[in-house]
C-alpha cells in the first residue's frame, strides 16, 4: 500500500472509531420495544419483587424496569441522571431533603387532582405536597426508636424507660451486668441522628413556624431546648462509657449484628432494620420510643418517617403508564405483597400487613409516632450526625456540636435549602 | 564543533529530513503530513478537551458560584474562597490529605524499592512471587476495601480476634480503623499493600536499565552490600525514584475510594482527605459550588506539590 493511500486507510478508520464511539454515547436504549406493550423505566434506591412487576405487567400491558442503585452511589447517580434528564419515567427518592430539591428543580410532574392520590393517608402525602402542588407520596411509613432486649431487660429486672433518667439507670444497670448497653455505628454517620431525631420532631412539632423560621434566620438550633438537651446528654452517654467498645468503626449492618447477637442491649434506629437478614440470637426483641421526656413529664412518643418518595419526572414522555404504575402501587392488594416482601408498612390507607415477627412494639411506635419535618436542608441532613459522631468519639463537646450545627443551617439557608 | 544543519546558508535551508522529497515539492510534502497528523489527533483532541479541559475551566467557574447542581448558579465571587479559609473541616482534610501522601508515598516506595532489590535476581519461583506482590494493584479498591474492612472488623475481624486472643484488650489493634490514632495508619497500610506491587514493578524496570559492567567496576573499586547499594544502584536508579514517588503523591493526593470504603471519613473526620470532603460537600450536602471550591484548591495543591516534586528531583538528577 502507497503511502497516500495507507494515510486514507487510517483516516478512515479513525473515522469510523469515532463515527461508532459518537453513535454508540447517542443511542437511546429501546426502552419503548418490549415487543408486546410499553416500558417504563423506574430509577430507585429500593427494591420491589419481580413479582409485583410481572402483575402490574399482566394487569396493563406496560413493563417495568427498576433500576436499584445501592446506597452508596444512589446520590451521585440521581444527580447525574436527572441533571441530564436520562430515560427515567419513574423516580423513588428520599423524602426531605433530597425530594424537596429535586422538587423545586422542577424535577417531577404535576401530580394534584390524581385520583389514586385518595388512596394515600396524609402522613403519606405530606412530604409530596411543595407550595400547594403535590409531587408525588411516600410508599412506606417508618417508626424510630429503640431496639432492645427484652429477656435481659427481664433478666435484670429493667422495665422500658419512661424517662431520660429512667434510661440512664437501665443503662447503667446493664453496663454493671457486663454487657454494652448501646450499640452505636458511627461509620455510617446518618445512623447517629436518631439520638436527637425525636427531639427535632416533636419540637417542630408543637413549634410549627420553627423549621421555616430556621431559613430565614429568624430562630437558630440553640432556641430548640429539646434539641440541644438532646445532643448534651449523647455527651453523657460517651462520657458515661454506655456506648459498645470498637463501634467507632462500625457500619449500620455490623450495628444490626451486634444487636441481634446479643452483644449489645440497645441500639437506636428505624423500623427498616427490621428487613431481612434481622434474626435475634434467642432472645425477643421490643421497641419503644427513645424518652427525651424529664421525669414528671408527659412521656415521649417516637418519630415517624414517611418516605420511599415515589413522583413521575417532569420530561417523560410515558407519563399515562407512569401514572398507572403509581396508581397500581397505591392499592391496597399491591402494598399487602410489598409490605410482606420489603418489610414494611405502607401508607397506603387501611393498608395492613404482616411484615416482621417483631413488628407488634413497632406498630405502636408508628401509630403514636411524630412526624419529623421534611424541610430540613441536606447539609443538616448529612453533616449534622457527623458532628455527633465527633460527640461520641470524645473529640467534640455538645456546646461545640451546637454551634457547628448552626453554621452548617447557615450555609443550607444561604444556597437556598 | 560540526552540525550538517549548522554553520553556512546551504545548509540551512535544505529540509529537514535532509533531502528533497520524491515529489520535488518538500513545503507541500510537509504540510500534508500536518495536516493528516492534524485529522488524526483531532477526535483525540476534542475528547481531551471536551472530557477533560472544559471540566476543569468549568470548576474554575463553578467554585465561585452558589449552586445545587441542578438550578442556575447564582455568582459570588470569592465568597467560597473565604468560607474555605475558617473551615475547620477542610482545613483538617488538608492535612490528614498532606500526612497521607507522606505515609504511603514513603510505605509504597520502600517497599516497592525493597521488593524489587529482593526479586531482581534471577531465583527459583521469582516470576511467581512478582506476580503475587502485583495482584493487588490491579484488584478494584472495593474489593480491597471488602478483604480489609474484614480483616479490620472489631466484632468479627481477624485482627480483633487475635488481639483479643494475644489478651491485648478492646482497643489498639482490635480497633484499628474506630481509633483516632490509628485509624489514618490503618488506612494507610491497606493504600501501601495495594500499590508496592506496583511501585516494585517500575523499580524492577529501573533495576534491569543499569548496566552490569558499572557493578563490575564497582566491585573492582571493593563496594559491595550497602555501598553498592548507597553508591551505585540508588543513584542509578534515581529516575525511577521519580516516576515511581510521582505517580504514588499525585495519586495519594486525591485518596478518596479506599477512605470513603473503609472509614467514610471517620472516625469523627479522623481520616477525611479533601476528595472525600469534596464528595460529601457535592452529593450528600448538594452544595456544589462550594465543592468546586474545594476541588479548584485540591487542583492547585496536586499541581504544585508534583511539579515541586518533580523540579526538585529534576535538579538532583542534574547535580
Amino acid at each position: 500500500m502507497g503511502r497516500p493511500k495507507a494515510r486514507l486507510f487510517c483516516l478512515a478508520i479513525t473515522a469510523a472509531l469515532v463515527t461508532a464511539g459518537l453513535s454508540a454515547c447517542s443511542a437511546e436504549p429501546k426502552s419503548g420495544s418490549s415487543g408486546d406493550g410499553e416500558t417504563i423505566r423506574v430509577l430507585s434506591s429500593g427494591l420491589i419483587s419481580d413479582s409485583l412487576l410481572q402483575k402490574f405487567k399482566d394487569k396493563t400491558g406496560i413493563s417495568v424496569k427498576w433500576e436499584h442503585i445501592s446506597g452508596s452511589e444512589w446520590a451521585q447517580v440521581l444527580q447525574t441522571r436527572v441533571a441530564g434528564k436520562t430515560d427515567i419515567d419513574v423516580l423513588n427518592v428520599q423524602s426531605g431533603a433530597e425530594f424537596n430539591k429535586y422538587a423545586k428543580a422542577g424535577t417531577f410532574a404535576d401530580l394534584s387532582g390524581e385520583k389514586f392520590l385518595d388512596n394515600i393517608t396524609d402522613v403519606g402525602l405530606k412530604p409530596g405536597i411543595i407550595e400547594g402542588k403535590n409531587f408525588g407520596y411516600a410508599r412506606n411509613l417508618y417508626g424510630i426508636g429503640v431496639f432492645y432486649n427484652t429477656d435481659l431487660f427481664t433478666k435484670l429486672g429493667i422495665h422500658v424507660p419512661a424517662n431520660w433518667d429512667e434510661f440512664m439507670a437501665a443503662a447503667a444497670k446493664i453496663k454493671a451486668d457486663g454487657t454494652p448497653p448501646i450499640v452505636v455505628s458511627p461509620a455510617e454517620s446518618w445512623t447517629n441522628q436518631y439520638f436527637y431525631h425525636n427531639a427535632i420532631a416533636e419540637f417542630a412539632d408543637s413549634h410549627p413556624d420553627f423549621m421555616a423560621q430556621l431559613h430565614t434566620g429568624e430562630s437558630t438550633w440553640k432556641d430548640n431546648d429539646l434539641f440541644t438537651t438532646q445532643i448534651k446528654r449523647v455527651e453523657d452517654l460517651a462520657k458515661a462509657g454506655y456506648f459498645m467498645p470498637g463501634s467507632q468503626s462500625l457500619k449500620f449492618e455490623d450495628a444490626r449484628i451486634a444487636f441481634t447477637s446479643g452483644k449489645a442491649a440497645m441500639w437506636l434506629m428505624g423500623s427498616w432494620a427490621l428487613q431481612a437478614p434481622f434474626n435475634p440470637a434467642g432472645f425477643t426483641p421490643g421497641a419503644f420510643p427513645l424518652p427525651i421526656n424529664a421525669a414528671g413529664e408527659p412521656a415521649a412518643r417516637g418519630s415517624s418517617l414517611a418516605d420511599s418518595m415515589i413522583a413521575v419526572t417532569s420530561w417523560t414522555k410515558k407519563q399515562d403508564a407512569a401514572k398507572k404504575f403509581l396508581d397500581f402501587l397505591s392499592q391496597k392488594e399491591t402494598v399487602a405483597q410489598d409490605a410482606k416482601e420489603q418489610s414494611i408498612v405502607s401508607s397506603v390507607k387501611g393498608a395492613t400487613g404482616d411484615f416482621s415477627p417483631y413488628q407488634k412494639d413497632w406498630n405502636a411506635l408508628i401509630d403514636a409516632g411524630v412526624p419529623f419535618p421534611d424541610d430540613i436542608g441536606p447539609g443538616v441532613n448529612a453533616e449534622g450526625p457527623n458532628l455527633l459522631g465527633q460527640i461520641m468519639a470524645g473529640t467534640s463537646g455538645a456546646s461545640q456540636v451546637i454551634d457547628q450545627f448552626q453554621k452548617i443551617q447557615d450555609n443550607d439557608s444561604k444556597v437556598g435549602y | 564543533m560540526y552540525h550538517p544543519l549548522a554553520g553556512d546558508g546551504a545548509h540551512a535551508r535544505r529540509p529537514r529530513s535532509g533531502r528533497p522529497s520524491r515529489s520535488g515539492r518538500p513545503v507541500r510534502s510537509r504540510r500534508r503530513f500536518e495536516a493528516g497528523f492534524l485529522a488524526l489527533a483531532a477526535p483525540a483532541a476534542v475528547v481531551y478537551l471536551g472530557f477533560l479541559v472544559g471540566p476543569v475551566l468549568a470548576g474554575f467557574y463553578f467554585s465561585l458560584t452558589r449552586w445545587d447542581g441542578l438550578n442556575e448558579p447564582i455568582f459570588v465571587g470569592l465568597e467560597n474562597f473565604v468560607r474555605l479559609v475558617s473551615d475547620h473541616q477542610f482545613i483538617g482534610a488538608v492535612g490528614h490529605t498532606l500526612l497521607f501522601a507522606v505515609v504511603i508515598v514513603a510505605g509504597q516506595v520502600g517497599l516497592g524499592l525493597g521488593l524489587a532489590l529482593l526479586l531482581n535476581r534471577p531465583r527459583r519461583g521469582v516470576a511467581i512471587y512478582r506476580g503475587l506482590f502485583f495482584a493487588p494493584s490491579i484488584l478494584s479498591s472495593v474489593v480491597v476495601a471488602l478483604i480489609w474492612g474484614f480483616i479490620f472488623n472489631p466484632l468479627v475481624g481477624v485482627l480483633g480476634q487475635a488481639a483479643r486472643a494475644l489478651g491485648l484488650g478492646e482497643g489498639g489493634l482490635a480497633d484499628v480503623l474506630g481509633n483516632q490514632a490509628t485509624a489514618l495508619l490503618g488506612v494507610s497500610a491497606v493504600v501501601i499493600w495495594q500499590f508496592a506491587g506496583y511501585m516494585m514493578v517500575i523499580f524492577l524496570a529501573g533495576l534491569k536499565g543499569i548496566p552490569a559492567d558499572v557493578y563490575e567496576a564497582a566491585s573492582l573499586d571493593g563496594a559491595a552490600g550497602a555501598r553498592r547499594f548507597w553508591y551505585v544502584t540508588l543513584p542509578l536508579l534515581a529516575p525511577a525514584t521519580s516516576v515511581a514517588i510521582t505517580i504514588s503523591l499525585a495519586g495519594n493526593l486525591r485518596l478518596f475510594d479506599q477512605v470513603y470504603l473503609l472509614t467514610g471519613g471517620g472516625p469523627a473526620g479522623a481520616t477525611d482527605t479533601i476528595a472525600t470532603l469534596i464528595y460529601r460537600t457535592a452529593f450528600a450536602n448538594s452544595d456544589f459550588g462550594y465543592s468546586a471550591t474545594q476541588s479548584v484548591v485540591l487542583t492547585i495543591l496536586v499541581t504544585i506539590v508534583v511539579l515541586g516534586q518533580r523540579w526538585l528531583a529534576s535538579r538532583r538528577n542534574r547535580t
